[in-house]
């Protein structure tokens, strides 16, 4: 049944008023510094480092030394723009004598378009499941665009995820895709909302209740039953289309497994909600789920971005309140709220950070650090990996591009490179601990053989190997070049001496050309080049 | 913790770990690993799944109706075992009625080529919340063990018609299968591939050096790799850059001579290889041959270039032209691995997305039909000599002992020494089954 019209305009006007706020937001961040009691992201990045000291002394924990230029600036290309960076910006931030050009770094890099394209490319993978790419590529895509401009306006991450949730789909194409994706069932989409923005794994209480568990079957189906209204109008058109349409209805109940138990929604560690005339379920979920007080939903926020730039979270469940760290997280947590769901702040504030900027290196690396006390090495995603390869010599793909000025990664239409897409889908590990290595021999057969690396290496084609052709370039000067674009550092006299050796037997500039491919190979698929560290 | 949390379970575990010593002092861990796979009884256990795109006509093949209007134009031979009879296309195939079990009984509900596919391949209906690995990658992952060559090699994939269909889905890309891919000149538009008179090469996606690097660069590259890995790892010591540098060496394993010859079909006389079949079809299945004598669990095998077996027009001549080549493929593979023992370890299923209409339309063609279709087992954990389930009189409906694709999926994975509801877990902690369904145990041995 359809929802009468006066919900839908309610609804209207609801998504209004949190789009207004992004204004108001806007003005709100005039005044922040002269709230004397809201830190600044340096500010705040000094207690992050003084909470994360407390713990090292607590634990006895030796830190590792500070991160070398080089390796810094590869890892937060990375982390915040998903390419490594250019030969040109390595050399320049090698030789810049400036002490706060980190700083400068980290902030030409939030600003930068492949901020944005990072963030989106991100969060597609998180929202949509492992698979439903292959599926739904134009619709994936789509979402993709849809987060992108949010995230190039550095919307609020409350409304982020409120537009997301309040979606009608239709002509605005991407975020009804986490309802596609999910088959529009109340279960599904209560587990994935669960995971997503409040960080806890509510569905294992979906059948039963667990005696250690903290969550009841209650929890889960009373935030199931928020879902139960919104329908895809069941035509087969609608599902195939593009502009897949959502709808409220004001009927739709869940219960539970194998009973005809009706249950209420109910927010999940709070109370009931009680159906209202102005105003759908689903509505009543997105402004209890956002709202400032709902700690569960800047702690999972926190706690996710930690993940990306450190490699594992502040805590590793956060359905554990008595977790050591929580101090830490809860704090974040609310100068995130503070500072009104301001991601790029939060990127800011993290990547300013010392334990940030540690160096991986040193310590038995068989262990995992304690207490953040040296980085975790992680491996590039495959989209990282692609981009890296386009970034060292320009793929025959224009689309792909990362620093094209006309692309940045992003495409006109709903098309994206099919050689980029093919690359990735054959590289995306199966889902596991980010800091293992996840790949198999098909995977480093690609690597070794496949179109990619042929053209990034090809003598000829390789656009980096042709600059190195120069004449007044030495052949140490080569070597140089090539470790610098692919690890951002000098190479080690001991290993400039073994590329030499190999440069030295070219007699022809043919088997020099040769040979520069050669060690541009051999560095390409190195571990070193694989890894974030 | 973090293996519940990782999908993975705990022989990939030992695994992983076991490659992350590799080149490191920890040895003594190496032999509990050994005997850990050596008391596998899974271990040498072969799967050949062959897949009929465009959903071939069960009327004409394994559920003939002889006296019906329905009938066609085929008439039913008897084979090895009385009472089990097939089409007069399928002489070679009918000597080893023996070893075959032919299912009539099959009922699904998708009858698009794409959903039919999918359904069919990873026991799910498409676009669900869950990725579900095709049954073969899901298969191939179970029946792994420590070998050079790939653990699932599939030959002429259709994979356009459904990706999904075909992938690992959250299993993730490590266990996608090895694709190798006909050459030696594609067949003229409509030419029978029996016609083609010299057997085509198959080649493996990878394997093969870039066209402007050879031999001699390649070893120049992999020694220079492995100079400079060694200086990066020494003092190193994360067990994931030990992991990515074992997968590189055993990569670089793959591409030795002795790997490749795996795969190089020229070695095989021509006479052979003619009676396999000239087709991408007949040299599959020799490869398919080659590579459960290797070792490699779980090969695939596509019969019909895209939607082959979409018989909508002219079905009787274009069926038993596939027939044929069906026949000499197939046929000749139970020779050979029977021959070579390794029948009795090799679990062989043949399907496609669905069957086709009994009733034959105006086009002298027949449709798409999902109601009661047939899929065949064969060979190892299989009990051949029989026809499970029946059809009506005109092949509509199923009469008797209906299974659904569920069940079909759990007997194959029975029949390898997998119990079908072993579960693998997804990223956001779902336990899902290898397959949900009920074996039918009439046929497995």
């Amino acid at each position: 049944m359809r929802l009468k019209r006066a919900y839908f305009w309610f609804l209207v006007v609801a998504l209004g008023i949190i789009r207004c706020s992004i204004a108001i937001a806007a003005g709100r961040s005039e005044a922040r510094t002269t709230d004397s009691t809201l830190r600044t992201s340096e500010q705040m990045a000094a207690r992050v480092d003084d909470l994360i000291a407390q713990m090292w002394s607590a634990d006895k924990v030796e830190p590792a030394v500070k991160s070398a230029d080089g390796e810094f600036m590869r890892r937060v290309c990375l982390d915040l723009n998903g390419v490594i960076p250019r030969v040109g910006d390595v050399r320049a931030f090698l030789a810049d004598d400036n002490p706060t050009k980190r700083v400068q770094l980290i902030d030409r890099l939030l600003n930068s378009p492949r901020y944005s394209t990072h963030m989106a490319t991100t969060w597609r993978n998180r929202i949509l499941p492992l698979g439903v790419d292959a599926e739904r590529g134009p619709q994936a895509v789509a979402l993709q665009k849809w987060l992108r401009a949010r995230f190039a306006k550095n919307l609020r991450y409350d409304n982020l995820v409120g537009e997301m949730l309040l979606t009608l789909g239709g002509d605005e194409l991407g975020p009804a895709l986490f309802y596609q994706a999910n088959d529009v069932s109340p279960e599904k989409l209560a587990t994935s909302t669960a995971e997503l923005f409040l960080g806890v794994h509510l569905h294992c209480a979906q059948c039963h209740d667990h005696p250690t568990a903290s969550w009841t079957q209650r929890d889960f189906w009373g935030l199931a039953a928020f879902f139960a209204r919104v329908r895809a109008p069941d035509d087969r058109n609608n599902m195939m289309r593009m502009s897949y349409r959502l709808v409220d209805t004001n009927q739709g109940d869940v219960m539970l497994p194998n009973s005809s138990t009706v249950v209420s929604p109910k927010y999940p560690d709070g109370d009931d909600a009680t159906d209202a005339s102005d105003r759908t379920r689903r509505l009543q979920l997105a402004l209890w789920l956002t709202s400032p007080e709902n700690k569960f939903f800047s702690r999972a926020a926190v706690n996710w971005a930690w993940s990306q730039l450190f490699g594992r979270g502040i805590v590793e469940s956060l359905d554990d309140t008595e977790a050591v760290n929580n101090q830490l997280l809860n704090e974040l947590a609310d100068y995130f709220v503070k500072t009104d769901f301001d991601l790029r702040n939060l990127w800011r504030t993290l990547a300013l950070t010392q334990a940030y900027q540690l160096s991986s290196g040193g310590g038995d690396a068989t262990k995992p650090p304690q207490d953040f006390s040296r980085m975790i090495a992680r491996p590039l995603t495959p989209e990282q990996l692609y981009d890296s390869f386009a970034t060292l010599a320009p793929l025959n793909d224009a689309a792909s591009q990362p620093y094209s000025p006309e692309t940045n990664g992003v495409t006109a239409g709903l098309e994206e490179s099919s050689l980029r897409t093919d690359f990735i889908r054959r590289m995306r590990p199966p889902p596991g601990d980010p800091a293992e290595y996840r790949e198999g021999t098909l995977q480093a057969l690609l690597l070794m053989n496949g179109k990619a690396v042929a053209d990034v290496t090809a003598s000829g084609r390789s656009s980096l190997l042709g600059a190195l052709e120069a004449p007044f370039l030495s052949n140490a000067d080569c070597v140089q070049s090539l470790f610098l674009a692919a690890f951002a550092r000098q190479p080690t006299d001991d290993e400039a001496k073994t590329c030499l050796a190999v440069l030295a037997e070219a007699k022809t500039p043919t088997d020099r050309s040769k040979a520069l491919s050669d060690i541009l190979w051999a560095l390409v698929n190195s571990t070193e080049f694989a890894f974030n560290q | 913790m973090a293996s519940h949390h990782g999908g993975i379970d705990r022989r990939e575990l030992l695994r992983n770990f076991g490659l992350g010593l590799l080149g490191t002092s920890c040895a003594s861990w190496l032999p509990s690993l050994a005997a850990e796979i050596a008391q596998d009884p899974r271990r040498r256990r072969h799967c050949i799944l062959l897949w009929m795109s465009g959903g071939p006509s069960q009327t004409d093949l394994f559920d003939m109706k002889p006296g019906h209007a329905n009938g066609g134009e085929f008439k039913e031979v008897a084979t090895s075992v009385p009472g089990l009879r097939f089409s007069e296309h399928l002489p070679k195939l009918g000597k080893f009625g023996d070893q075959l079990a032919v299912v009539r009984s099959l009922t699904t509900k998708e009858g698009d080529h794409a959903r039919g596919t999918h359904l069919v391949r990873t026991g799910h209906p498409p676009a669900g919340e869950v990725a579900y690995p095709s049954i073969a990658c899901a298969l191939a992952k179970e029946l792994e063990y420590e070998s050079v060559l790939p653990n699932y090699v599939t030959v002429a994939p259709p994979r356009d018609i459904n990706p999904a269909a075909f992938e690992p889905g959250f299993l993730g890309a490590r266990y996608a299968p090895a694709i190798v891919a006909g050459s030696g000149g594609p067949p003229a538009p409509g030419a029978a591939p029996m016609a083609l008179a010299k057997p085509v090469d198959l080649k493996m996606a990878d394997l093969e050096l870039p066209p402007d690097v050879n031999a001699d660069e390649a070893a120049r590259r992999l020694a220079l790799w492995n100079t400079l890995e060694r200086k990066f790892l020494d003092g190193r010591h994360a067990n994931a850059f030990e992991t990515h540098n074992a997968l590189y060496r055993k990569a670089a394993d793959l591409m030795t001579p002795d790997v490749r010859k795996a795969f190089d079909l020229t070695t095989e006389s021509d006479k052979l290889r003619s009676q396999y079949g000239n087709g991408v079809f007949g040299q599959g299945c020799l490869l398919a041959r080659r590579l459960v004598e290797r070792g490699v669990p779980f090969v695939e095998v596509a019969l019909g270039d895209g939607l082959g077996w979409d018989t909508h027009q002219d079905n009787f001549r274009r069926v038993k032209k596939l027939s044929e080549e069906l026949d000499a493929g197939w046929a000749t593979l139970m020779g050979e691995l029977q021959e070579r023992d390794l029948l009795k370890d090799t679990t062989i299923l043949w399907i496609s997305e669905f069957g086709r209409t009994p009733q034959i339309n105006g086009n002298a063609g027949r449709d798409h039909f999902p109601a009661a279709w047939s899929c065949v087992f064969a060979g190892g954990g299989i009990k051949g000599g029989q026809a499970y389930g029946k059809t009506s009189a005109d092949g509509t409906t199923v009469e008797e002992k209906q299974v659904g694709i569920g069940d079909v999926l759990a007997t194959l994975s029975t029949a390898l020494g997998v119990p079908p509801d072993h579960e693998n877990v997804t990223a956001s902690n779902r336990p899902i089954k290898i397959a949900e369904g009920t074996p039918i145990h009439d046929i497995l041995a």
